[in-house]
């Protein structure tokens, strides 16, 4: 037990140590970019005592260490802007609070978590079930016609750009065939039939891509495992082949997919930036662009933060997972 | 070209075949051939009839649809495999893939579906069937936690799960300690007691003569020879059979023949020791794991112009021992030294002169030779780097050395992939002579041959010993090659010497505990006599 | 109020895509819409009710009218009224016409004082009548610090306004008198006749005290035709009819629709489509972006579609502007003028639909424009006054999106073509305090041919009257900061007003730094002058 308490604790010390070098370089990055973020609480026109003062509000005319630490303490802390009855309170946890659209970071990533979970977790289950299907189907037909088609289908899939699958997908099946709709969002609270429609072009742009990839790996996989002894034992012990593959084969491929998965899905946590602006969905990713363009820069640092989270998060977990089905580990 | 052809074999319960071959021969491939237990690329046809039947009917094999085969395997046919490490699915604990094993031919049989417990029960039962300890906590193991002669039982008791009348066994002990392979064969003996017959695939003729009822010797594909043991061993009508035989060392011949070729050696001349190992302990620090002693204090000495012969279990430490006298495996304390030199702890250029007169020949021989490139350039590697030679000098020497291991000199030009394995090996050995060393160490050369190439390596070797004088470390869990060409043995166990002394006194009047087990454990290849130790060890 | 930019001689009709909106916007329309800008092509007459949905690329709307620079007839005009609002006709020239106001103001003699009387009837969403108190808090919070970033052309002419932090402190402005519930008075700093035109921005809408700035966003009381009745961030702003306004106060707004629903993040090209496919919900939707060059051409093949398209007339210029400190010889910028095909140029724009060749410096729409064409496209004559004339290699500064980098490209190959070398140089669009001034871009030619934007330090200029400044001053006001202040920006130093004499007839050296009367034109002081020798 002592084993996996420390293994734990160091897991989440690395954790700290990295996020926080991660908010670093996104800080510093921001730091050396020559555009000045008060600009924007400036108004019109923008005299330099507006601008001086703008920038005393929203903390830039501190040195940059200093502006660091005050939002690494932030995050913990929450802190306040201004005085008096027009200060503005951004509680703990406090990522940043972003003065273009009047609202504390958290909220704004908290809104558009639902949104972006809904694609990552619709695309992931989509291509996983394609990708595993596919893979071990490809590998049980070896050489023949179904497996070379598989196989043309993972190129293509590879090869194709997902913006462009979407706007084609957009124009023949939105436009022309007018099956699902073009564009938008729907909360799986206001209607579930209306959330899936409007996700399943999404879902399956990204999908397509991860489809391939996992076939892929999975039939590469399967091959190898197919001609190891403990199959072969399997066999000779009268399993019918459903069964030899099913408890047998899967389990011991499992490990390598699922970790891969892990980064996969962690990485699309952080929002699908192409997916969401060709579909008009307003999710992280979506968030993430507007506020690089606009050098939101507590907003950038709130949702990098947030996108790194979940990488981490879902790396811990194939370890975990890979502890769990793997003895050996 | 067809691996096996035209084979017919006769399994009796109660008795035990023997298929005897050299590698090549076709016996696996003839016996999970049948089975369907091949990779997709073989084509079986012929057949295969099982005539013990659910109902007393005739089952065809070969060409027989999966729910056949299925039904087949397992119930009627237990098999049991070469590598035990492999062979059990590593996720999945000894309980829970023997119990897969047992639902898979219980619930169609029209019994009633088992409950758990008894299902539990029925594990326990073939654990303990098959001789393990504690079963309760190896049914929960997985099978890396096992040793490997705890994995070829649990193996075993796999194939039995379902009270198969026939068991199939695929080398189940080649890749085990001698001493481990006694107790497996006891077991498999034991099996025919309840009444299976057993078909044993082996290259191993002490293993045969040890534990096989019936004798079928199988070359290149075919069925030159069948019989009982005893009429095989005493008088093989096949000269194929009488090659076999003879080229198998006999662990005995010594004690027949006290002249033997063993005993001829000088016991070295003390004084110009070549190897001299003080007090060496090697100790494998793996992070997060304990700490493996591989060898404690081992005190040895090889003075040149003599054969030491290093034998112990796996994991008693010889390959460790061999590894420090090149300096590839650090020592982590005492004192180690070569032609003089301290190697222990020294530097690569310290090393330098060390492994100018070391020679080293492989188990492996297909490994060892760099397979791009011709063996005429792989023995001349060492000449390259550490002799001044130009190339015309190169080339005469790789011819003289390609003679002096008996092959042809046009052979320099040839790749390891065409040549076999006995080959291979006497190409590793005249590249392990090319700088006139004054050591050389073999680590288990002969293992991965046929026993007849095996002879023919060891003749080769104790030839060029007598001719160019080195000192020779001969390491090997073969208690029967090592008698039959070192002059001195030490025996090892656990990374300490347990014994040493002259080979003919060490194997035939052991003073040690450990060594008399071990030698006991090695079987003779000699039915009668085998029956008699075995009969010796029971009563 | 115009904007420029650094490109040639065109006037753009349609949406400068930037800060806020335009009054015209190039839109696609669909039928049965109410439109602001009235279509070439409108077939059916406005009728009360309905949805009305606007899809609009940005992905929010800010609904506090502190932080808007939105003009007087954009999408916060329909929730919150001004004190003066404009009244477009397609055609005719904008007017500012009362909203909230019985006039446009009465003005004092000296022009300092304005005065403006609220009309009756006037109602908040939440029933309370509209006073004037809430149009002086209205200005007041502007100045706040949590709701700077709107326009604020106001906080510089009324007077007294200086180091005012808004009202959330207790403190109040005293330039904004309020005698009566109907009656607000405006001291300004100066006289400024367009005083009328400042009060229809967004600052003067009425606020209700005691607000939540954090919160005033998202749920505003409305004083307009529409009540914000939803936001949702980044997906969609639902308006709904405001049931206290009264459609008789309001001459300028129709507030036909029930409901206006904003789509915001659409992406434009495929909102372009929606518009034209024109099908389901979308008829009765239009557009808040610029049509996508893309789908111009599309959309000009489309009769049905074409009909639909609102392109307006006057909009904002664009000019190439060269810098006369490195182009000495107007000869030199004669020729550059006479080489840039300005065909070229408009198609780079996309095409007629993107833009039309301004000749002046003046758009069409305001009054007392002379139309004239000093420089038609020739490259004869641009050769002829390049002839023996030694020009070095010319660097053009464009923002870098893809239209202006199309049009940067155009540039250079007419100029090309009459054997200038020229090389584009691209930089943000939102450029920071060091970069070249983000409204007025500049060619800077170097005769040279040495010079780039970025490996030279820009000049710094007063961001007040866009000149170049002479002289910087460090002011170190702590270790930890220096604020470099623009001091004088006029062409040279103003002389110190007084200077000690000694009795010697020769200024005194030693003695304390008069401080100098501010610049004309920059806010900031000089902290030490230059003495007269």
């Amino acid at each position: 037990m002592n084993d996996r308490i420390r293994f734990l604790l160091s897991r989440l010390l690395q954790t700290l140590l990295v996020l926080i070098l991660i908010a670093f370089i996104t800080f510093a990055v921001f730091e050396l970019f020559p555009a000045d973020p008060a600009q924007l609480a400036c108004g019109k026109p923008c005299t330099p005592e507006n601008l001086a003062r703008a920038r005393a509000y929203m903390g830039y005319d501190k040195p940059w260490f200093v502006q660091f630490w005050n939002y690494l303490t932030e995050i913990f802390v929450g802190t306040t802007y201004g005085t008096g009855a027009g200060a503005i309170r951004c509680s703990a946890p406090c990522l940043g609070y972003s003065f273009r659209l009047s609202s504390p970071v958290t909220d704004l990533i908290a809104a558009r978590i639902p949104i972006t979970l809904s694609i990552a977790v619709g695309a992931a289950v989509l291509w996983m079930v394609i990708g595993v299907t596919g893979g071990v189907v490809s590998a049980l037909r070896r050489g023949t016609a179904l497996d070379r088609s598989i196989m043309t289908f993972t190129v293509v899939g590879v090869s194709a750009p997902s913006y462009l699958v979407g706007l084609l997908g957009i124009l023949l099946l939105g436009f022309k065939a007018d099956i699902v709709p073009v564009a938008g969002y729907v909360p799986l609270s206001q209607s579930p039939v209306d959330w899936a429609w409007h996700l399943v072009l999404p879902w399956t742009v990204l999908a397509l891509i991860s489809a391939a990839i996992y076939t892929r790996l999975v039939r590469g996989e399967m091959l190898e495992n197919l001609g190891e002894d403990y199959v072969r034992t399997a066999r000779a012990t009268g399993l019918p082949e459903r069964r030899v593959i099913g408890n047998h084969v899967l389990r011991n491929i499992a490990v390598p997919v699922l970790t891969i998965f892990a980064l996969d899905f962690g990485g699309l946590l952080g929002g699908a930036v192409i997916t969401e602006r060709v579909f008009s969905i307003q999710g992280l990713g979506a968030l993430f662009l507007d506020a690089v363009g606009a050098t939101d820069i507590q907003l950038v640092m709130g949702v990098t933060l947030v996108a790194a989270v979940a990488v981490i998060l879902m790396n811990l977990v194939a370890d975990i997972l890979a502890a769990v089905i793997d003895p050996r580990v | 070209m067809p691996a096996s052809e035209g084979i017919d074999l006769d399994l009796v319960p109660g008795r035990v075949l023997a298929l005897v071959g050299e590698s090549g021969s076709g016996k696996s491939v003839t016996a999970l051939g049948s089975l369907g237990l091949l990779p997709p690329t073989a084509r079986v046809s012929g057949s295969a009839v099982l005539a013990h039947g659910g109902n007393g009917e005739e089952v065809e094999l070969v060409g027989a649809p999966r729910a056949v085969l299925d039904d087949t395997r397992g119930r009627l046919v237990g098999t049991i495999f070469q590598e035990p490490a492999t062979a059990l699915d590593p996720l999945l604990t000894i309980g829970a893939q023997i119990t897969e094993a047992i639902r898979a031919h219980r619930s169609d049989k029209g019994h009633k579906r088992e409950s758990r417990s008894q299902l539990r029960g029925r594990v326990r039962e073939l654990l303990t069937r098959v001789g393990l300890p504690d079963v309760e906590r190896i049914a929960a193991s997985y099978p890396h936690q096992l040793s490997g002669g705890q994995q070829q039982r649990a193996c075993i008791a796999l194939a039995l799960a379902c009270d198969p009348p026939v068991i199939v066994g695929d080398e189940p002990t080649t890749a085990l300690d001698v001493t481990v392979q006694a107790g497996i064969l006891e077991l498999l003996r034991s099996l025919t007691g309840d009444g299976m017959a057993v078909l044993l695939i082996t290259h191993d003729m002490g293993v045969v003569a040890d534990i096989a009822d019936d004798v079928a010797v199988m070359r290149r594909g075919r069925i030159v020879e069948r019989g009982e043991v005893d009429r095989i061993f005493s008088h093989p009508s096949h000269p194929y059979t009488r090659e076999l035989l003879d080229s198998v060392p006999r662990l005995d011949a010594l004690r027949e023949a006290p002249a033997g070729t063993g005993s001829d050696q000088e016991v070295g001349r003390p004084n110009d020791a070549v190897v001299e190992v003080t007090d060496l302990d090697v100790v494998y620090k793996a992070r997060g794991r304990r700490p493996v002693h591989a060898v404690r204090g081992v005190t040895l000495a090889i003075s040149a112009g003599e054969i030491l012969g290093l034998v112990g279990e796996s994991g008693s430490g010889k390959s460790t021992i061999a590894g420090t006298l090149t300096g590839m495996v650090p020592v982590t304390s005492g004192s180690v030294r070569v032609d003089g030199i301290e190697v222990a702890g020294a530097s690569r250029r310290e090393l330098l002169p060390v492994r100018r007169q070391t020679g080293v020949v492989y188990q492996n021989p297909a490994s060892a030779l760099n397979p791009r490139r011709t063996i005429g350039a792989s023995i001349a590697e060492p000449l390259l780097l550490h002799a001044e030679m130009t190339s015309a000098q190169r080339r005469a020497r790789v011819r003289e050395l390609l003679e002096q291991v008996r092959l042809p000199v046009s052979m320099a030009e040839r790749y390891p992939h065409e040549m076999s394995g006995g080959q291979r090996q006497r190409v590793a050995i005249a590249r392990a002579l090319a700088l006139q060393p004054r050591l050389v160490i073999a680590d288990e050369p002969t293992s991965a041959l046929d026993v007849s190439v095996q002879a023919v390596v060891l003749d080769l070797l104790v030839s060029l010993q007598a001719d160019l004088g080195f000192a020779c470390l001969f390491v090997s869990h073969d208690l029967a090659v090592v008698e039959q060409i070192a002059a001195r043995t030490i025996v090892l166990s656990q990374g300490r010497v347990v014994e040493e002394g002259p080979t003919v006194q060490v194997l035939a009047n052991p003073r040690q505990e450990y060594t008399r087990r071990l030698v006991a454990a090695v079987p003779v290849p000699d039915p009668k006599v085998q029956r008699a130790r075995r009969a010796a060890l029971v009563g | 109020m115009k904007h420029t930019r650094s490109l040639q001689d065109l006037s753009r009709r349609g949406f400068l895509a930037g800060t806020g909106a335009t009054a015209l916007t190039l839109a696609l329309a669909a039928c049965g819409a109410n439109e602001r800008s009235s279509s070439s092509a409108s077939s059916a007459t406005p009728t009360k009710g309905g949805t009305l949905t606007i899809l609009q690329s940005s992905p929010d709307i800010n609904w506090d009218p502190a932080k808007s620079q939105g003009m007087a007839v954009t999408s916060l005009a329909l929730v919150h009224r001004r004190l003066t609002t404009w009244r477009i006709v397609n055609g005719q020239e904008a007017t500012v016409v009362p909203d909230l106001a019985t006039d446009t103001g009465k003005v004092s003699a000296d022009g300092l004082t304005w005065t403006y009387t609220l009309k009756d009837g006037l109602f908040l969403e939440n029933g309370s009548p509209i006073t004037s108190a809430q149009i002086k808090y209205g200005l007041e919070r502007t100045f706040a610090d949590a709701l700077s970033g709107g326009l604020g052309y106001h906080k510089a002419l009324l007077a007294d306004t200086k180091g005012y932090t808004g009202p959330y402190q207790g403190k109040q402005l005293a330039s904004v008198e309020t005698p009566d519930e109907k009656t607000i008075v405006f001291h300004l700093a100066k006289p400024y006749g367009d005083w009328p035109w400042i009060a229809s921005t967004p600052a003067f809408a009425p606020v209700p005290p005691h607000d939540n700035p954090a919160t005033y966003a998202r749920k505003p009381v409305a004083s307009g035709p529409y009540r914000v009745a939803d936001y949702k961030q980044g997906v969609s702003s639902t308006l709904e009819r405001n049931p206290k306004w009264s459609a008789a106060t309001d001459k300028v707004r129709a507030g036909l629709p029930n409901s206006v629903v904003f789509s915001l993040g659409q992406d434009q090209s495929v909102s372009s489509q929606r518009l034209i496919a024109d099908s389901g919900a979308d008829k009765n939707a239009f557009g808040a972006d610029l049509v996508a060059a893309a789908q111009l051409a599309q959309v000009t093949g489309n009769p049905a579609a074409k009909g639909r398209l609102a392109t307006a007339s006057a909009g904002p210029l664009q000019y190439l502007a060269i810098n006369v400190d490195r182009v000495t010889d107007p000869d030199v910028r004669k020729a550059i003028a006479y080489a840039t095909d300005k065909k070229a140029v408009v198609a780079a724009f996309g095409g007629d639909l993107g833009a039309v060749v301004a000749t002046t410096y003046i758009t069409p729409g305001i009054p007392g424009r002379e139309a004239y064409d000093l420089y038609p496209t020739s490259a004869d004559k641009a050769k002829g006054l390049l002839k023996g004339k030694k020009v070095g290699k010319l660097v053009l500064l464009t923002p870098n999106d893809d239209t202006s980098v199309a049009v940067s490209q155009a540039i250079q190959q007419s100029l090309q073509k009459v054997g200038c070398r020229c090389r584009s140089t691209p930089f943000r669009t939102r450029p920071g305090p060091n970069a070249p001034l983000r409204a007025t871009g500049r060619a800077m030619t170097s005769p040279s041919g040495r010079g780039t934007p970025t490996t030279r330090r820009p000049m710094p200029i007063c961001s007040r009257c866009s000149r170049p400044a002479r002289s910087a001053t460090e002011a170190t006001t702590s270790p930890a900061t220096r604020t470099r202040r623009w001091t004088s920006c006029s062409p040279t130093p103003p002389p110190c007003r007084s200077t000690r004499r000694s009795r010697s007839g020769r200024p005194s050296t030693s003695g304390s730094p008069r401080t100098a009367p501010s610049c004309r034109w920059c806010i900031a002081a000089t902290p030490s002058c230059t003495a007269p020798a």
